[in-house]
């Protein structure tokens, strides 16, 4: 098991079984029991299926698919938290992981006294820890509360010295699951920049997350796990579109609009969206959405309670389900309170400009995502709206550019060269500006 | 299994820790803070010897009541608190257990660990208690150390048998203060072994704590060693409880963060 480098992650065939319900209590477990005598065995779930992977020390793997598809159990698997029911998972080296900052807290204890405690669980000896503690202080940047009882910390403070203890464990692998959910942006950049450190000093890290930007920006490679396999593998860009057609094909028959009291789930969800709209910015046109004009996407809401959220993700899709473009919220200003918490009901517009979108039949796919970024809390779906443009070339794609030609002729030397332009599409003249009542 | 000897080698600072944590936590927001561990057994000293001496005559031979209830009431109480905290102690730290690997007997041995700080300081009690009703200690006395570890083995079995059942079955939560109840009165604590009819002798010895306790007695109070043929009945009953429930928690590890 431990020839492999330092580093090395591999999965021979794993899969991974757990039993639902059942166990627990005495009468459950007789009621399992009978229901196996009779051969009604349907209460299991295989949360991973035959599973195989290496990965080699040093890179970067994302670990990307839908809730339910068995991430969470390959990273409890790595970490030896649980074993698998067929196969071998083999990890060489110390494993840790940003999973659960600020294991075993425990509030009436003093930020001090928790360092020790939770460096313990993490693997470090006592002496490591004394070894660090001071580096670990100042990287919390808690130096005045660290004898202070940490039930008096903020909810910030409390994750900034769970993470400040984890990331001081030195492992050769590293796991991340969703840490970066949490925490403001500035703790958000020291876990990335974090990790990128690690990466320098060739740990091996699997990094799962919702946040595709993300997962573009920090791994090598990308797998994509959907109902326990693996459904692709290999370069992050092809396993990403490989997501995201999969998301699409999975989100559009249930996320249409739907009315608030409408029988199911809607009339229970604490959140939901009323309607998703796509309006003409200007009042000219007759309500037709023109490629090179401004466009606004409206999505109306209806909260039962204060709700935090963590993300609006807003898609445009052609007709034939091609994705066009994919907006989040917290792509545009950094993280913004704006989007954090949405009660009653209420509206949030996006407004494109110009809308860029080439003559076809499209629509809108809007979900909405709890605050850790891994459930979708809220989802809707905008009426089919065509997009017209009055300068159409025979096949024009998706996109339209707003584009300059410049056509410089050579000269002879001590001439005045010729040098002609235009742009596509045609600038708008300052009285149509001035109609656009932008 | 000497994989797991080394994993919880390797990991003996978090059992140190943890069992620190446990004593601080458990008093931290109490008034009377660590007095509790001298309290509670006293009290029930207390009672039991009103209960024993007034109203019903109990014959402890020429040692007061006081002194012959609390010898064996500090023991008892290291057992009944380990078992209550350390059967809970999986699935109270559940959070831990699903998230977070480390060896997982940790937990309920640093319950016993933190039981042990408990007794350690009633044990100062029960030697001024000593000196104050004029027992002087003798060599015999030394017995104590080993009658302690016999306790100590048969504790870590009984609560790491516990606390992996409480994982499969709560119902647990609910037997163990009633067995603990049963256990005590099939426990020479609140009277001396002796009134035990002769024909349940060899039944009774069995019970390891019936030996423990009654040479807690002989050595501390009589000054004579504890009755060995009582005693080796009661660690043979101990080793075979502690091999079983090493075998058994570690074959249930597997299953617990799968199934709290």
């Amino acid at each position: 098991m431990n020839d492999l480098p330092i580093g090395t992650v591999e999965f021979s065939g794993v899969s991974k079984r757990y039993r639902l319900g059942g166990l627990g209590t005495l009468r459950g477990t007789l009621a399992a029991l009978s229901s196996k005598v009779r051969g009604n065995g349907s209460r299991e779930l295989w949360a991973l299926d035959d599973v195989s992977f290496r990965i080699e020390p040093g890179s970067i793997l994302g670990l990307i698919g839908p809730n339910g598809a068995g991430k969470t159990t390959a990273l409890k698997l790595l970490s030896n938290i649980t074993q698998p029911t067929m196969g071998r998972v083999a990890v060489s080296g110390r494993v840790s992981s940003l999973i659960e900052l600020g294991a075993g807290f425990h509030p009436e204890l003093t930020g001090r006294e928790n360092i020790y405690l939770n460096g313990a669980i993490l693997g470090l000896s006592r002496r490591e820890i004394r070894d660090k503690l001071d580096q670990i202080i100042a990287f919390s940047e808690l130096e005045r509360f660290i004898d202070t009882p940490v039930k008096r910390y903020s909810s910030g403070m409390y994750v900034r010295l769970g993470f400040a203890v984890a990331a001081h464990v030195a492992p050769d692998v590293l796991l991340v699951d969703e840490v970066l959910a949490v925490g403001d942006a500035s703790f958000r950049q020291r876990c990335i920049e974090h990790m990128r450190a690690l990466r320098q000093r060739g740990v091996t890290i699997i990094f799962v997350s919702h946040n595709l930007h993300l997962i573009r920006s920090m791994c090598d490679t990308a797998m994509l796990l959907v109902g326990g396999r693996i459904q692709a593998t290999g370069t992050v860009d092809a396993t990403l579109s490989a997501y995201e057609s999969a998301l699409i094909e999975a989100s559009a028959p249930h996320a249409r609009p739907m009315p608030p009291d409408s029988a199911g789930k809607p009339a229970t969800a604490q959140l939901v969206v009323t309607s998703v709209q796509v309006l003409p910015s200007s009042s000219t046109d007759q309500g037709r959405l023109l490629s090179h004009q401004e466009a606004t996407v409206r999505v109306c809401y209806q909260a039962r309670s204060p709700q935090q959220i963590g993300r609006i993700d807003v898609r445009t899709l052609r007709a034939d389900d091609t994705l066009c473009s994919a907006i989040d919220s917290l792509g545009c200003d950094g993280h913004d309170d704006r989007f954090r918490v949405l009660s009653g009901g209420g509206m949030i517009d996006l407004h494109y400009h110009p809308l860029q979108l080439t003559t076809g039949r499209y629509y809108v796919l809007v979900q909405i995502t709890d605050p850790s970024d891994s459930l979708v809390i809220a989802a809707g779906q905008s009426q089919p709206f065509d997009v017209s443009e009055p300068y159409c070339v025979p096949d024009p794609g998706v996109y339209l550019p707003r584009v300059q030609w410049v056509h410089r002729e050579r000269s002879e030397p001590g001439e005045q060269g010729l040098e002609r332009s235009g742009c596509y599409p045609p600038e708008l003249s300052p009285i149509e500006q001035q109609s656009g009542g932008d | 299994m000497v994989g797991h000897w080394a994993k919880l080698y390797q990991y003996r600072d978090l059992l140190w820790l943890w069992t620190l944590r446990e004593v601080q936590i458990r008093y931290k927001q109490s008034l009377l803070g660590i007095a509790w561990a001298v309290l509670q057994p006293l009290v029930l000293a207390v009672v039991f010897t009103f209960v024993f001496s007034q109203l019903v005559r109990v014959d402890t031979g020429e040692i007061p009541y006081p002194v012959f209830s609390y010898v064996a009431l500090v023991p008892w109480t290291f057992l009944s608190t380990s078992l209550s905290f350390g059967i809970a102690s999986l699935v109270n730290n559940l959070n831990l257990v699903t998230k977070i690997y480390f060896p997982r007997e940790i937990l309920p041995l640093a319950s016993v660990g933190a039981a042990l700080v408990d007794l350690g300081i009633s044990a100062i009690i029960v030697a001024g208690m000593l000196l104050a009703y004029g027992i002087r200690p003798s060599w015999a006395s030394l017995w104590v150390i080993p009658l302690l570890i016999l306790q100590i083995a048969l504790t870590v079995a009984v609560v790491l048998i516990g606390s992996a059942l409480l994982v499969f079955f709560r119902d647990v939560r609910f037997v163990v203060p009633l067995l603990t109840q049963v256990w005590m009165y099939a426990t020479p604590v609140i009277y001396p072994a002796s009134i035990v009819p002769e024909r349940f002798r060899t039944l009774y010895f069995w019970n390891p704590m019936a030996g423990i306790i009654e040479g807690y007695r002989s050595t501390l109070l009589n000054g004579t060693p504890p009755d060995i043929t009582h005693l080796a009945r009661g660690a043979l009953a101990t080793l075979a409880l502690l091999i079983g429930g090493c075998l058994f928690f570690k074959w249930a590890e597997p299953a617990f963060a799968d199934l709290i």
